[in-house]
């Protein structure tokens, strides 16, 4: 790593802090904008007929206060690791909340992840090695119909056939925490087959061109004149230098599978993040809302970063300057 | 890009010599380019149907998209109703067709909101530099580390949903992506020799950026925006299915989906298949030609 590349990288981390508290004040000035009241909402329509009552409760929780003192009071909890209590999901702490719905995200998305990945690489390196084969204007096609299908459709699709029309799966997730395990995995199909397939178009396709580029590099021309055989060229070199800049993009997709999962958790009633940050929203649920932006924010921003020092881990003759 | 301009203009001027070693110089050779592409043109092909059946609504609707008919809820398609009918007993063929006009003009409208702040925002930071390249560039940095639908929804609870809301909120939460791009056109073009040359012309800084750098940008802009028309589309079908988009009795891709999933027990397949089916064409034709587009600009690109 050059000494240029370092001081780009620390600037990159330090750069985080500004844009985190960036990323704070833009939200929190968006949810505070939107009309609607959370007491109100928290209490239900009797509480509007009192509207001492209403007073107090707003008072309890810090809303009678100027924004900018709400802010800073937010900001200083905060930084103490306190993201405050759910207004809508009985008064639990946000952060415990976040800890039970993470759980299931991760697990739904973790899964087609690996299955995507399973399926992407070697497809996408069959496509490479067979470059405007039939095989390979399949994958082409496949890659642009994948990418192309809107996911709720896709999962009411499979909602009616699968589950409606021939009764093999659930329709709906809400309940599968209450399943024991083989059993579960019912709950896990529709949803995890909805998940990856876009991702499946998008790696494949990605994995083929990174293959394509490495092949034409002139350490695989050099190793062919070695006389090793194209299974070790491919294996023992393409493959192993096309992988980098796969791994790259699997963390610069970080917000997609965060953005995808909202839809997908809504439509099968999956009890994961998607769905708490969609409930938060609104039923106005504040401290909620800003813990979950500022937690998938932040972790994008590390992830952004990560991905740039793992390329030039990897790689020393990247130099990053920030010209780019 | 700007080799290719370059490179025409290098062939009319040995033309013009006399000299007439070159081969006779083809006539339109972006869109001969764009025609050897199969898939790109069938994707034109069906974005110039699509837009013609939205344009032609009212010739082809058959019943007014609002139309009740006693006794004809959830009926599957037949000769009278092509594509059934949904829970309210409303022909749904009437209804895919003017929904396609409303989620159509929707994706234009919020990609010319997103076009216009991105290239003007990408285009002065990438001229000017420093502290306005600075401020662009953090923005959108904090813009795109939140996902998009998070920020779509945020937003949109801020209005009264409707069509407008969808527009608007679309175009100004989706125009980082189109704003580093143009930026980083713009910083490679601005150290070129032409520039240089009109600088020392005493042309302005607003006349530079708009007579010689934004000619020479424009390829990769059209390409972006002919992706976003695809995007714009999604978002717009998916904010609509959430309840958050264009609101009933207003028919629109997205919103016929979250209305045909109440009847999704009642195993009523068409009231999914059909809406759908409309938006995935959409996405894949502007998707197909965005990626034609793309080689028939830069030829030395090739087939990727």
């Amino acid at each position: 790593m050059t000494g240029a590349t370092a001081a780009y990288l620390l600037r990159r981390v330090l750069l985080l802090v500004p844009l985190a508290l960036g990323l704070s004040i833009l939200m929190f000035g968006l949810i505070h904008a939107a009309p609607g009241d959370p007491v109100l909402a928290l209490l239900g329509p009797q509480a509007a007929a009192n509207p001492r009552f209403l007073e107090q409760a707003r008072a309890n929780y810090g809303l009678d206060d100027p924004l900018p003192i709400q802010y800073l009071h937010w900001l200083g909890n905060v930084v103490q690791g306190d993201f405050g209590r759910s207004y809508a999901f009985n008064n639990v702490p946000v952060l415990e909340l976040i800890g039970q719905r993470a759980t299931a995200t991760l697990q739904l998305q973790g899964v087609a992840l690996a299955i995507a990945l399973l399926i992407a690489v070697p497809v996408g390196i069959l496509s490479a090695t067979r470059q405007y084969s039939t095989t390979d204007n399949l994958v082409t096609i496949g890659s642009f119909v994948g990418l192309a299908l809107p996911n709720f459709w896709l999962a009411l699709l499979l909602q009616i056939w699968l589950a409606v029309e021939l009764g093999w799966l659930p329709t709906l997730s809400a309940g599968q925490a209450k399943v024991p395990w083989p059993g579960r995995l019912e709950y896990f199909v529709m949803p995890v087959a909805v998940a990856a397939l876009p991702s499946v178009a998008y790696y494949a396709r990605f994995m083929r061109s990174a293959m394509l580029e490495v092949v034409g590099q002139d350490y695989v021309r050099t190793a062919r004149a070695k006389g090793i055989g194209p299974r070790g060229v491919l294996y023992g070199h393409a493959l192993r230098n096309a992988l980098i800049p796969m791994v790259t993009v699997i963390g610069l997709q970080l917000p997609q599978i965060l953005g995808g999962t909202v839809i997908i958790e809504q439509i099968f009633a999956w009890p994961g993040l998607g769905d708490l940050a969609f409930q938060a929203i609104t039923r106005r649920d504040y401290p909620v809302i800003l813990a979950v932006t500022m937690i998938s924010g932040i972790a994008v921003m590390v992830a952004s970063v990560l991905t740039d020092l793992a390329y030039v881990l990897v790689d020393p003759r990247v130099k990053l300057t920030g010209h780019q | 890009m700007v080799a290719t301009a370059e490179l025409e203009v290098g062939r009319e001027d040995v033309r013009g010599g006399g000299l007439g070693r070159l081969p006779p110089k083809r006539r339109f050779p972006l869109a001969r380019r764009f025609a050897r592409n199969k898939l790109a043109v069938a994707g034109l092909a069906t974005i110039l149907v699509l837009y013609g059946a939205a344009i032609a609504a009212p010739l082809i609707q058959r019943y007014d998209e609002n139309a009740l008919s006693a006794g004809m809820r959830d009926k599957p398609p037949s000769a009278e109703h092509w594509l059934g009918t949904d829970r309210n007993t409303r022909d749904s063929w009437a209804r895919l067709v003017v929904g396609g006009r409303v989620s159509l003009a929707a994706g234009f409208a919020a990609v010319a909101i997103v076009m216009t702040i991105g290239i003007t925002l990408g285009a002065m930071a990438g001229f000017f530099g420093g502290i306005v390249d600075q401020l662009v560039m953090r923005t959108t940095d904090i813009l795109l580390a939140i996902p998009l639908i998070l920020l779509l929804i945020t937003a949109a609870s801020l209005f009264k949903p409707g069509l407008g809301t969808t527009i608007t909120v679309i175009g100004v939460t989706s125009w980082p992506g189109t704003a580093r791009l143009v930026r980083g056109q713009f910083l490679a073009l601005k150290e070129q020799e032409f520039v240089t040359a009109a600088r020392a012309m005493g042309a302005t800084a607003p006349r530079i950026m708009m007579r010689h750098l934004f000619p020479n940008a424009l390829a990769v802009i059209i390409v972006q925006a002919t992706i976003w028309l695809s995007y714009a589309i999604l978002l717009e079908a998916s904010l609509s299915y959430l309840g958050l988009g264009v609101q009933i009795p207003t028919p629109s891709w997205g919103n016929m989906l979250q209305d045909g999933q109440r009847e999704l027990q009642a195993g009523a397949w068409w009231l999914t298949l059909f809406p759908g089916l409309a938006i995935f064409l959409t996405v894949l034709s502007f998707n197909l030609m965005g990626d034609g587009l793309r080689d028939a600009f830069d030829p030395r690109h090739g087939k990727r």
